[in-house]
């Protein structure tokens, strides 16, 4: 036995997590004693400032790599890419919220930080290479979420949306934990690059490998849980609709995209020995995903339903570009990632300048002749059903692309055939809400409500939208450039 | 050049707005101006076409996905592109005296420039990928055009249908079109240029060895046959006709739908050559050439008939793709040139018929030749000349079609098969073309037709389709060569080798001629009884393809709904279940077929009684909770169960854990308590029994499940346990004799720091949510919602009303 060494810290490794985390701490006590009542969208203002500054502090850290904390995190182009993507998740979602929160008469000082430590939990979970680590990045997410989740107070949906969430949440983090426990019975290790070595020393067994493929089994339900894969997605659409709609934007890139990025490094450094085994659950689960998910969303009238079932088949294909493993596959994991958070957080702010007082309707219905009311809403929702739905020349369409091409050539042909074909499926329920905009009348008068941070959410993501399927160029370098010195 | 064409035309598309404006009908030439220039523009390009070069262009978009701006001008492109351009000068400004009345005009002339450069940009492609972005963009602007007047449910149910199948079409196009890309890639051609069309039809010999071969066909066969609407895509078609007549008459002659015929075209050096193509071709291409021609026969309204003789036409071309060789490459370029002059002249003139006398309708027209005089005459060219009627460009397309029949390569069987269609096409042709003149410029009047102030168009209405109607008759009595040299590099693109061939009026006594002529005087016998011919009974009504393929949507989303409903209930116990199902699937059967080896069931270690006391009440208070009537006695049975795991790490000597269960047990039955007084003293019996023993049996199925991953757990023992290292170093480095503490605060100290930072947060969120409590004291009375567990409140499709919160 070697003596107990304190293992070597780095702080700076994790100065965006810790930017984060230490400025939603502080803007706790600010906003408790300093703001007044009645002006908390200072709170909301200085979130997003925080934010941005965490996104700055990553800026030189680009060429910057290691581990600390005894290699249980790590900071690697992967993991500040992704920071940045959650930054601006988390920067949009805000946005949207400024308004929305003072208008259905919820507004609280806490939600702001609440999503802070929320992406603090989805940085966490970019960085994490040890099981243990991504189990407290998880939590850290959802248990913030939980919380959001229940702020539509007193809508009944968004309680028990609230507690649904949490049962369901806590019935996975049982399985997560159960299945490090498996993990490290089997293996001795917690650390993915540990199970990566012990995978690498013998040929693997079955029979005499149950701890472990169960474990690994169990980790994956959990993940399977956290990013809505089906049958593990039940969840979702009561959750999304119960939720406060910046909120349910959230989660519906943030949590996900989170997740999915902690479960390519799983199964990318720890797993990747026993691919043999977790590739034809995970291709069975994402085929079912793609088709129940674009399915659910095809019988709906209620756009947050609508919206919840199509990112449950969005997270099918991006599962896609996760197990494919290669560098491709990263590639276009990353790509896909930043098209439709960008997208779909704009489809979010157009639902909640529709979204009115007092209601909790969200009816397609509602979106009837707004290009006569509104033209640019209009064509802005327009443009994010359109990239949502995959056609050129928007980003969605890129994203497909770049990632049914990459399943394609990681000899998952069928898989992408599958995606192809769910896609077709996928277009009718949003080129629907497209043909509502432009060639209904209105059913009943909905009065959209516009302001600063709605605005300033749907100019960006129109614009991203637009300008990563015309010049996706510098955006794949950045995904290619993120993956040099991918580092286990 | 290429690309500054096509982004003149796309990025000009807003000007179309100008015409919001008075006086409309010239804003509508003024804007022809574009599509002039474009015209202009590419004729400059014609010299080095017509000798047989090509112009490429090249913008780099994304080079390592093979993606990549490419555009080329050869022989095809340019045939396509000034037909694009040259009928868009004529739509654009007939389009402004046609609508001079509609508010929406300047929406619609932005939507036709715009789908106009989309159209360009298809044809000059030369990358496929480049191609099937424009190709997705002319079926989005198109559902534009045809839903344009969207106060129609028709027009809107065209539009949609044709948005469907031209879309889901698409995207097969787009896998096709990625296998055909990726068989370059495996016969050799560098990644970067596997997408270019040279490239795919340089390695046409490879890739038609190969196993990709057969799908790609079928994909791309998929995407074509739909946009050029061949049998049994072939029902939006005719629904697009809702579109403004301007837009049908681009829609129809020009543009849009043979975007499947240009495809196939550009293709067919590489990917012909086959059993599979040509046959394919042959028969569909055929039966829609039939299909169509007959089923125009009986249309009642103009546009109705014009729309299914172009169903028929784009059959005819494909049919001609199919029967290959010299000639059939020949009678492509021939037939698209002339099927385009007289089919936007013909859609025109039933816009004007329909503008001035307010129907399109056969029944109620009559005896026009007295008020439109030259409109008739228009007419009559343009019609002439898709009857195929001797000097008019239709005669000559027609003759080379047999000739293609007669001289095709294919074998025998398939050859008649062609030369039967296009005879019948033919004779049925004349019937349509003379049923329509008849019934419009012939006879007498309608009442109705009278009420209307009928007379010649305006000028500038009328030039639009004189001038089609004029080059179909004078082009081959005047032009013939110069026809001939223009058309002669679009046919070598089509056949893969450079070309030169004349077209001529008359050349003997030919088989093909013969043919043709005995097509026009059997047409012509035919004719006469064209009334008798529309009263025969038709295909039954299920034979409807536009029928079938709704009641497919509306199945596909009644399946879909009726699959969500039931999955999604809104109930946790159902979504508890399935995880557990599918928990059981991954994880317990995988264990079941490779696991129970490693399971042991002890029997070496000694068992005390009391273990077996402690252990067996563990079940006994489990049966007692799930059974308890009341609250309060679950509660007592819960706790029980608790007691006894603490007792159980007593006994394994580990008090602190069993201090620690303890103190949770306590805890939660103390918040189980609270919680219970706001609810019912007694369980309600909410499902029935059935129910009940089958979530009993897959609980039970789960818990052995979980026993036996704790036994393999317990039998392999891979790692030198950790314990005897935190119990020799916890004194010494951790300076502390609680081993547990040791560990919590020092070993895993960071761990702990986490767990606690995430316990902070919760706690701070739960108390932003206790102050809403405070805030709002009237507003929830919990109790007045009966809240039973499991009863769906926000359910699968229910929407609860809720209360209008009050503000603190």
């Amino acid at each position: 036995m070697e003596p107990l060494q304190i293992p070597p810290v780095n702080l700076i490794l994790l100065a965006p997590l810790l930017t984060v985390v230490g400025w939603a701490s502080a803007l706790l006590l600010v906003d408790v004693f300093l703001i007044p009542e009645g002006k908390k969208k200072l709170t909301g203002y200085l979130a997003i400032a925080g934010l941005l500054v965490a996104g700055l502090v990553g800026l030189p850290l680009w060429n910057v790599s290691g581990s600390t904390f005894s290699g249980m995190l790590v900071l690697d182009r992967y993991s500040l890419s992704l920071t940045w993507i959650f930054v601006i998740v988390g920067a949009l979602s805000i946005a949207m919220a400024l308004d929305y929160l003072p208008r259905h008469g919820i507004e609280q000082g806490e939600f702001y930080p609440l999503i802070m430590f929320a992406v603090a939990g989805m940085i966490l979970l970019a960085q994490g290479t040890d099981l243990i680590v991504l189990f407290l990045g998880i939590e850290a997410l959802s248990i913030t979420l939980y919380i959001l989740t229940g702020f539509a107070y007193p809508r009944l949906t968004s309680e028990e949306a609230a507690m649904k969430y949490l049962v369901l949440g806590a019935f996975a983090a049982g399985f997560f934990v159960y299945g490090i426990a498996l993990v490290y019975g089997a293996t001795g290790t917690t650390s993915l690059a540990g199970i990566a070595e012990f995978l690498g020393r013998q040929t693997l067994v079955a029979e005499d490998q149950t701890l472990l493929l169960a474990g690994a089994g169990m980790v994956l339900i959990a993940f399977s849980f956290k990013t809505a894969l089906v049958p593990f997605h039940m969840w979702t659409p009561d959750v999304y609709e119960g939720s406060p709609t910046p909120v349910a934007a959230f989660m519906s890139v943030g949590t996900k995209g989170a997740a999915l990025a902690a479960l390519l490094r799983v199964l990318a450094f720890a797993f990747e020995g026993v691919q043999a085994y977790w590739l034809p659950v995970l291709a069975a689960l994402a085929a079912i995903t793609m088709v129940v998910g674009n399915l659910g969303a095809l019988g709906q009238t209620n756009v947050k339903r609508m919206l919840a079932y199509s990112s449950i088949g969005h997270a099918g294909y991006i599962l896609l570009g996760i197990m494919v493993a290669s560098e491709r596959g990263a590639e276009a994991f990353l790509f896909y990632l930043l098209a439709y958070a960008l997208t779909n957080l704009g489809a979010f702010g157009v639902v909640i300048a529709l979204e009115q007082q007092g209601e909790s309707v969200w009816s397609i219905e509602d979106f009837a002749g707004l290009y006569q009311r509104r033209p640019m809403l209009a064509v802005a929702m327009a443009l994010f059903m359109f990239s949502l739905a995959g056609v050129p020349p928007t980003a969605g369409f890129m994203a497909k692309f770049f990632i049914f091409t990459a399943a394609y050539e990681g000899g998952l042909g069928w898989l992408a055939l599958v995606g192809v074909i769910t896609s077709a499926i996928a277009a009718y329920f949003y080129l629907r809400v497209v043909v509502k905009m432009f060639m209904q009348e209105p059913a009943r008068e909905v009065q959209p409500e516009l302001n600063r941070g709605l605005n300033a959410d749907i100019i960006i993501a129109g614009v991203a939208t637009l300008l990563i399927g015309l010049v996706p160029t510098p955006f794949i370098f950045l995904a290619q450039q993120s993956l040099v010195a991918l580092g286990g | 050049m290429l690309i500054a064409l096509v982004l003149l035309a796309l990025a000009s598309a807003p000007l179309g707005l100008l015409a919001r404006r008075e006086p409309r009908p010239l804003i509508g030439w003024l804007l022809a101006l574009i599509p002039l220039a474009l015209f202009a523009g590419l004729c400059s390009q014609l010299p080095t076409v017509l000798a047989g070069g090509r112009v490429d262009a090249a913008l780099p978009w994304v080079p390592a996905m093979g993606l990549e701006l490419r555009f080329a001008l050869d022989g095809l492109s340019m045939l396509f592109a000034l037909i694009i351009t040259g009928i868009g000068v004529l739509i654009l400004g007939y389009a402004g005296f046609y609508m001079d009345k509609d508010p929406g005009l300047g929406r619609f002339l932005a939507t036709l420039i715009l789908f106009m450069g989309a159209m360009l940009g298809l044809v000059l492609a030369g990358n496929v990928l480049t191609m099937f972005v424009f190709w997705e963009l002319t079926s989005v602007t198109s559902y534009l055009l045809i839903g344009y007047k969207h106060d129609y449910p028709e027009a809107r149910r065209g539009a949609q249908q044709s948005l469907l199948i031209t879309g889901g079409g698409g995207l097969a196009l787009l896998v096709g079109l990625l296998i055909l890309g990726q068989a370059a890639q495996q016969a050799g051609v560098p990644a970067t240029e596997a997408y270019r069309f040279d490239a795919i039809i340089g390695a046409g010999e490879a890739i038609r060895q190969s196993p990709l071969y057969a799908p790609a066909v079928w994909l791309v066969f998929l995407g074509c046959f739909t946009k050029s609407a061949q049998l049994p895509f072939h029902f939006w078609l005719p629904g697009a006709m809702q579109a403004p007549t301007p837009a049908s008459a681009f829609l129809h002659s020009a543009t849009m739908v043979k975007a499947g015929v240009y495809l196939l075209a550009r293709l067919a050096p590489g990917l012909g050559g086959t059993a599979l193509w040509h046959t394919t071709l042959i028969l569909v291409g055929g039966a829609t050439f039939v299909f169509g021609a007959i089923v125009a026969c009986r249309q009642f309204d103009i546009k109705a008939l014009l729309a299914y003789t172009t169903l028929s036409m784009l059959g005819g071309l494909v049919l001609l793709i199919g029967l290959g060789g010299d000639y059939g490459a020949e009678a492509l370029a021939v037939n698209i040139l002339a099927h385009a002059l007289y089919k936007s002249a013909l859609f025109m003139v039933a816009g004007i018929i329909d503008h001035e006398a307010g129907t399109r309708d056969l029944k109620r027209l009559g005896g026009m030749r007295a008020y439109m005089p030259i409109t008739m005459v228009v007419a009559a060219l343009a019609l002439l000349s898709q009857m195929a009627i001797p000097v008019e460009l239709g005669f000559v397309a027609k003759e080379w079609m047999l000739e293609a029949a007669l001289e095709s390569p294919q074998p025998a069987p398939l050859r008649f098969l062609g030369l039967a269609a296009i005879l019948t096409a033919a004779v049925a042709y004349i019937v349509a073309g003379w049923r329509l003149f008849r019934n419009v410029f012939l006879g007498q009047p309608h009442p109705d037709v009278l009420q209307h102030h009928v007379e010649e168009p305006k000028f500038g209405m009328l030039v639009a389709p004189a001038l089609p109607a004029l080059l179909s008759l004078v082009l081959p009595v005047g032009f013939l060569p110069l026809v001939s040299q223009f058309l002669s590099p679009a046919a070598g693109a089509v056949l893969g080798e450079p070309l030169r061939f004349e077209l001529y009026l008359y050349h003997g006594v030919t088989p093909a001629l013969l043919l043709s002529l005995s097509a026009i005087v059997v047409g012509g016998l035919l004719a006469t009884r064209e009334r008798q011919i529309a009263a025969l009974p038709g295909a039954p009504a299920w034979f409807n393809g536009g029928l079938l393929f709704d009641r497919l949507i509306d199945g596909m989303l009644a399946f879909a709904t009726s699959l969500t409903r039931r999955t999604q209930v809104g109930r946790m116990r159902a979504y508890m279940l399935y995880s557990v199902l599918a928990f059981l699937g991954l994880v317990g059967l995988p264990f079941l077929l490779f696991g129970l080896g490693a399971v042991r069931v002890g029997a070496d270690s000694d068992l005390h009684f009391y273990e077996i006391i402690a252990t067996g009440l563990i079940p006994v208070g489990i049966l007692a909770t799930i059974t308890a009537r009341s609250r309060l006695g679950a509660i007592i049975a819960v706790g029980v169960v608790g007691a006894m795991v603490s007792l159980f790490f007593v006994l394994f000597s580990a008090p602190d854990l069993a201090l620690t269960q303890l103190l949770i047990e306590v805890l939660s039955t103390v918040f189980l308590l609270l919680v219970f007084s706001v609810l019912p003293a007694r369980f309600e019996s909410l499902s029935p029994s059935w129910v009940r023993w089958r979530d009993a049996g897959i609980a039970i199925v789960f818990g052995a499940l979980m026993t036996g991953l704790v036994l393999a757990t317990a039998t392999s023992e891979l790692f030198p346990p950790l314990a005897p290292y935190f119990l020799a170093n916890s004194l010494a480095e951790g300076k502390g004799a609680n081993v547990v503490n040791v560990i919590l605060v020092d070993f895993r100290g960071f761990d702990t720091m986490g767990e606690i930072t995430v316990l902070f947060i919760a706690v701070l969120g739960i108390f932003g949510l206790l102050r809403f409590r405070r805030q709002v004291p009237i507003a929830v009375r919990r109790s007045q919602h009966a809240v039973i567990p499991g009863a769906p409140v926000g359910g699968a499709e229910a929407a609860t009303p809720e209360e209008e919160p009050v503000k603190g």
